[in-house]
């Protein structure tokens, strides 16, 4: 047993360690398989965070998301990368588009989002929500001003 | 003197009136542009188009080929069309661009007809950012960095990439370009612009044969909420396949010219300000899953002798075996033939720098003779100087962090997922870890059942984990891991100790997804993650902590 972890025995669970079986990897050779790189990387997110921010900033899920949009973006499958291509030539145009006159996606024909009925029920619950949290609040507000203001009044 | 000043600003603002963003657009232009937007929109096929703009015609509705040509002339904006090997080995662009074959596969470039065999396309990158910066909405948007994020940061905690040490560190550094120092600083202007670079190879088919490898660039002056939209991804190409490039280098090229522009200045109209000003962007991370980013830095990849990418840890092969793959544990102490170092401190790993990763690499690149330079290459698990390293604002390897999601969610939760129902690769037989079958059956179908009772905005909905796991994506194994799989498995393994186990991953995994992260919870990551990779390796006697854990 080096010393190298010490941090993390015991020396209860030193001594024990010797016969005990393990977790996943047991130190065993023929167990090999049980280290890829990917558990060795694990030890370096930390450092990450450190560095380059929290891990959302740089995982693959958006990544993921633009490649399974281009492969559907395929419609034919002789010539699939030009199909890709043409595709991404169109998107980014448009999009240029977009910026340069600034449209908004409704003035490219995309109708407006159609409510159902119980979505515009619930929407409407929300509003009357919030009026009415907002109608707490100022009552509390107005409550606790009086009461400050009582007490301004009453420590003179 | 005066008249001459007067001219000059007349002429800066009229020039500046020109670049604007403030054109119009007339009723003609968007009856056109309509019918375009919904064939992007739902992917429609160009037969699909001419047949109703043939069905349409009375409402005025042009064909495809006049419909692009339109929008071509008001986008102001084409690709940039690179002539490519017809295996995708090389881009013909920089040290390739006059070559006639390609020197991998000894292709020729051009066909009978004098054209080039297939095309890359390239997607420039400045005419977009220009249009965000002199586009009104977006110009307010691209304040986050400088405005919102700045103001809001508390030091201490880290809520986006612009609270991590590189950026921060980069903010007090001068531009360098090449040989030239350049008089600003990284970031000293309120409009310089943070990009990210990734990559990754996908299959086009389902028959995963063919491989095209997607370059996007995302903006991370943007707020994070809008960052990662669709409509806000930069895509500036897309590598055809079939195959993985044999020198991925030669097709960013393109972008990487464009970004030591970027470094530069490149003079852009500001509508904020309404003025001209010198449009600055940085890149300031790559990446990808570990194959793509040990495309871009040129590394040996996960299977080398000295696989990380982050420090010097050494590959260790199964004695006796014809497995050539190599793994990387901790502890190789019971190992026959162990590596040099025998134990590895989770502590003190060997890490690389910049200074030492930027030596190793022109150490390979200038080895006398090939054979020299392979097993330096092997001895590094680098294969030479990254065109990357061209860019001041990319730091060796601290700008490439490995990717969570693929390390979490696409390798270490389905691997141990097979642990536990005894799958994994034939060594679990007896196996202290393995659930009992009916145990293992009984975990998935609750998986499943609870599915129909969590909100949809929590995820999405899981499939029996125990029935097929092939279904499963990284987003599905995050939602089980994260939310499920802590209560269907509590009481069900053989030993306690490895239900605390993994109890103590989902608590780091909680920690590092919270949305800021406090410099204790750095430390407990740390301390939490080097615990736990030390106990997956090593044995933690079960039986005096059963009674503390109750």
């Amino acid at each position: 047993m080096s010393g190298a972890f010490a941090p993390f025995i015991s020396e209860k669970s030193k001594a024990d360690s010797i016969h005990a079986s393990s977790l996943y990897y047991q130190h065993k050779p023929e167990r090999l398989p049980a280290c890829p790189l990917t558990i060795h990387a694990l030890l370096h997110i930390p450092d990450q965070i450190k560095w380059m921010g929290p891990c959302w900033t740089t995982w693959a899920f958006p990544i993921e998301r633009q490649c399974g949009y281009f492969q559907r973006s395929i419609q034919s499958r002789r010539n699939p990368y030009t199909s890709m291509d043409r595709h991404l030539i169109d998107l980014s145009q448009l999009r240029q588009i977009k910026l340069l006159y600034n449209l908004t996606d409704e003035q490219l024909g995309k109708p407006p989002k159609y409510l159902s009925s119980q979505t515009k029920r619930l929407e409407d619950c929300k509003l009357r929500l919030g009026s009415f949290a907002l109608n707490l609040k100022t009552i509390n507000c107005r409550s606790t001003i009086r009461t400050r203001g009582s007490e301004a009044s009453g420590s003179p | 003197m005066v008249s001459l000043s007067i001219l000059h600003c007349i002429l800066r603002n009229s020039l500046a009136f020109l670049c604007s963003g403030e054109s119009s657009i007339s009723d003609h232009d968007l009856d056109i542009l309509r019918p375009f937007a919904m064939k992007i929109r739902h992917n429609l096929a160009a037969s699909t188009f001419d047949e109703m703009s043939y069905n349409f015609s009375k409402a005025g509705m042009e064909n495809l080929a006049k419909t692009r040509s339109h929008v071509r002339a008001l986008s102001r904006f084409e690709p940039v069309e690179f002539a490519c090997c017809i295996n995708s080995c090389i881009c013909y662009t920089g040290p390739y661009a006059d070559l006639d074959e390609c020197p991998n596969c000894k292709t020729s470039r051009l066909n009978e007809y004098g054209r080039a065999r297939r095309t890359f396309s390239y997607m420039p990158l400045i005419p977009r950012l220009r249009a965000l910066a002199s586009n009104r909405t977006y110009a307010a948007r691209l304040q986050y960095r400088a405005e919102e994020h700045a103001k809001a940061r508390r030091t201490g905690t880290t809520t986006d990439i612009f609270d991590g040490l590189h950026y921060r560190s980069l903010l007090g550094d001068r531009v360098v370009v090449g040989d030239r120092r350049l008089p600003h600083n990284y970031f000293s202007d309120h409009r310089d612009i943070a990009l990210g670079f990734a990559t990754d190879g996908f299959a086009p088919f389902k028959r995963r044969k063919h491989t095209a490898w997607i370059l996007l660039v995302f903006n991370y002056n943007l707020p994070p909420e809008q960052r990662f939209q669709k409509d806000n991804i930069l895509c500036v190409g897309i590598i055809p396949g079939p195959k993985k490039p044999w020198n991925a280098d030669s097709f960013i090229h393109p972008l990487v010219r464009e970004l030591l522009e970027l470094a530069i200045g490149v003079s852009t109209y500001d509508a904020l300000s309404s003025r001209l000003f010198a449009l600055h962007a940085y890149v300031i991370t790559a990446f990808g899953d570990i194959p793509a980013v040990s495309m871009l830095m040129h590394m040996k990849g996960h299977n080398s002798r000295c696989p990380c990418r982050m420090c010097g840890i050494l590959g260790i092969r199964i004695p006796d075996s014809r497995n050539k793959t190599l793994y990387v544990p901790l502890s190789r102490r019971n190992h026959p033939a162990p590596t040099d170092v025998v134990e590895y401190c989770p502590e003190k790993l060997p890490l690389r720098s910049h200074d030492s990763f930027m030596a190793q690499a022109k150490a390979v690149e200038s080895a006398p003779t090939k054979i020299q330079r392979e097993g330096l290459a092997k001895t590094y698990g680098i294969k030479g100087v990254p065109l990357l390293s061209t860019l001041g604002s990319l730091r060796f390897p601290q700008s490439f962090p490995y990717d969570f999601m693929h390390l979490i969610w696409e390798n270490l939760i389905p691997n141990l997922v097979l642990f536990w129902s005894g799958r994994f690769k034939g060594m679990d037989e007896g196996q202290p870890y393995v659930l009992n079958p009916h145990i293992w059956q009984v975990v998935g179908a609750t998986s499943a059942e609870a599915t129909k009772t969590i909100p949809s905005s929590f995820g999405t909905s899981i499939p029996n984990p125990a029935k097929d796991c092939s279904c499963f994506t990284s987003s599905t194994w995050s939602v089980w891991s994260l939310f499920i799989a802590p209560t269907v498995l509590r009481r069900r393994f053989p030993e306690e100790r490895y239900y605390t186990h993994f109890c103590s991953l989902i608590r780091i995994l909680n920690l590092c997804l919270q949305f800021e992260i406090s410099e204790k919870d750095i430390d407990e990551i740390e301390s939490g993650i080097r615990k736990w990779v030390v106990d997956y390796e090593r044995c933690v006697r079960p039986f005096h902590f059963r009674k503390i854990e109750g």
